[in-house]
């Protein structure tokens, strides 16, 4: 059960020929899973809210408590990560988490890490076989936002998002584009 | 007082705007390319960049880079309208209030989805008044190598990338309020393995232009520029 | 994945699918084992159903190879069957834009450059008429319509 490619790319492939055999077969395969794919995203929908409590919670945030625009900004990542995850799930297409972006401004909320946690968490709400129907999709989102930092040169002073949360009570905020030309 | 559950509430959280699975979107009925905010796009073939180089060239001699940088400029000004436009309507927030970090993720994401190189920005000089910009994989440089005839190769050889200096200037002027210029430290076209751009005031980089055309490295510019005693603030 | 699903996917960037979606996407998921049931018979008779064409096709045309040389009639069953199978992979993907988008824009600009439409008019019609004697009602019925759009947007 862990057919996982991209549609379009293989009828793109087989156009003006006909698909084969083996193409037949898994999509077959994902017509009969496909309950067993929509009950995976209902509860990702169910479930959204607790999960990513759960992972601010290891992060340090104390739930209650109003989201400073850092941890706003990470849950907001983190939702959209399940949502896409789900869809490529329930759609049996990885295609958009194939294209999947990890900006610098990921790097910086530690999305990639926050990433981990998440799975950790999603993987303890779901059954063996629905970790295992999962995991390809992990994989893929997890390969487009890796932990380890790629990047040859990180700017050792002020990292280039440094003025990330304008509002942030830190003593001396980063220059605004503004005040940078003075 | 922002809650967890609040934010999830949001039917449809953003993402990134200018993603390539979601920004360009091709009719072949009508043959119009348009992107995500209903704007035209279009194709533009590398022979016919690489004509429009050596034509200027031909035709204008050391004018060419003007005309291109100040292309880039107008063509900076529209695009500044466009990304601003479609991510403010995109994040449902004015631009001026998105987060730094969206705003720069996005400018990057944008030189990608296009085929125009890897945009990095650097604030490590802010406090001098300056940006760094590199480009990887610049179209424009490539189509600027490539448009050089065996007879060009004897002329002195300066950054090529006029219109990518003319449209981060633009960009950086609107984004910030104040009149901005670029200049391009190194380039592809010359061999080196980046695109490297300073943007800030024309009183700061007066004679950078110079610097450069000289042979400087960037580091010895910038250097030059940083310990300046009108480069602290 | 076919152009429902695509705009699918496109409009729901950044949250979950509404009931009336999922109902959209589970009635064509769930039907995809029949498509590829009848995917797999209609590659099967794909040759049957040319012969059939051609040798019924050919008495109509006797100066054809004459007129576009000995590779005619080779070039003419070329052309039916790859329309035939862009017919299957529609029905497979049940999209017609598919068929449209990918070849028959293409294929109708070359026949009528080509002045071929009328020439090759009686063949879509054959195609069409063949299918019962070739395929069972169901396998039929499931390729007609886009048999009738390739002919509708190619000869007629």
């Amino acid at each position: 059960m862990d057919d996982i490619y991209s549609w379009p790319e293989r009828i793109a492939d087989r156009e003006g020929d006909y698909l084969p055999s083996d193409d037949l077969q898994s999509l077959i395969r994902y017509s009969l899973s496909f309950q067993e794919r929509l009950e995976i995203y209902q509860i990702f929908q169910q479930q959204e809210l607790v999960w990513i409590q759960k992972v601010l919670q290891q992060r340090g945030h104390t739930p209650s408590s109003d989201l400073p625009p850092a941890q706003r900004l990470l849950a907001r990542h983190l939702a959209l990560c399940l949502r896409s995850l789900g869809l490529s799930l329930l759609m049996g297409d990885p295609s958009q988490l194939q294209q999947w972006i990890c900006g610098a401004m990921e790097h910086y909320l530690g999305l990639p890490e926050a990433l981990e946690q998440l799975r950790a968490v999603v993987e303890g709400s779901l059954s063996a076989e629905q970790r295992d129907m999962l995991a390809p999709h992990w994989q893929t989102l997890q390969a487009a936002c890796p932990v380890s930092q790629t990047e040859p040169e990180i700017p050792a002073a002020p990292p280039p998002v440094a003025e990330v949360e304008p509002a942030a009570a830190t003593p001396e905020p980063a220059l605004t584009l503004m005040e940078m030309f003075v | 007082m922002t809650t967890l559950r609040e934010i999830l509430q949001e039917q449809t959280l953003p993402g990134h705007c200018f993603s390539p699975a979601y920004y360009i979107r091709p009719d072949i009925h009508t043959g119009l390319l348009a992107s995500r905010g209903g704007y035209r796009l279009a194709a533009f073939p590398m022979p016919l960049l690489e004509a429009l180089y050596s034509g200027l060239r031909y035709e204008t001699g050391q004018a060419a880079r003007v005309i291109l940088y100040n292309c880039g400029r107008d063509w900076g000004e529209e695009f500044f309208r466009r990304f601003e436009d479609e991510l403010s309507r995109y994040h449902n927030q004015p631009l001026r209030e998105l987060p730094m970090g969206i705003l720069l993720d996005a400018l990057s994401d944008l030189w990608a989805t296009h085929g125009w190189g890897r945009l990095e920005l650097d604030f490590s000089a802010g406090n001098q008044g300056l940006v760094q910009a590199t480009v990887r994989n610049s179209g424009f440089a490539l189509a600027a190598r490539a448009s050089l005839r065996p007879e060009d190769s004897s002329a002195p050889r300066e950054p090529a990338g006029y219109l990518e200096s003319g449209v981060l200037a633009s960009l950086f002027s609107l984004l910030s309020g104040r009149d901005l210029i670029c200049v391009q430290t190194t380039c592809e076209s010359l061999g080196a393995d980046q695109n490297r751009f300073l943007i800030g005031t024309a009183q700061r980089l007066h004679n950078c232009e110079e610097w450069v055309r000289k042979g400087l490295s960037h580091d010895e510019i910038l250097d030059r520029l940083t310990a300046t005693p009108e480069g602290s603030r | 994945m076919n152009l429902m699903l695509t705009e699918l996917m496109q409009k729901t960037e950044g949250r979950y699918l509404q009931a009336d979606e999922l109902k959209t996407l589970r009635a064509y998921v769930e039907g995809i084992p029949k498509r590829v049931r009848i995917y797999q018979i209609l590659q099967a008779k794909e040759s049957e159903l040319l012969d059939r064409v051609i040798e019924k096709f050919q008495p109509m045309l006797p100066n054809l190879t004459r007129q576009h040389g000995h590779l005619a009639w080779e070039r003419c069953r070329r052309d039916l069957s790859m329309v035939w199978r862009y017919c299957c992979m529609a029905m497979l993907l049940n999209d017609e834009d598919y068929l449209r988008d990918k070849l028959l824009y293409w294929l109708e600009t070359i026949l009528k450059s080509f002045k071929m439409r009328d020439q090759c008019q009686p063949a879509y019609k054959l195609m069409l008429d063949s299918l019962a004697y070739v395929l069972g009602v169901e396998e039929s019925e499931m390729i007609r319509p886009y048999l009738l759009l390739a002919k509708s947007m190619l000869v007629s």
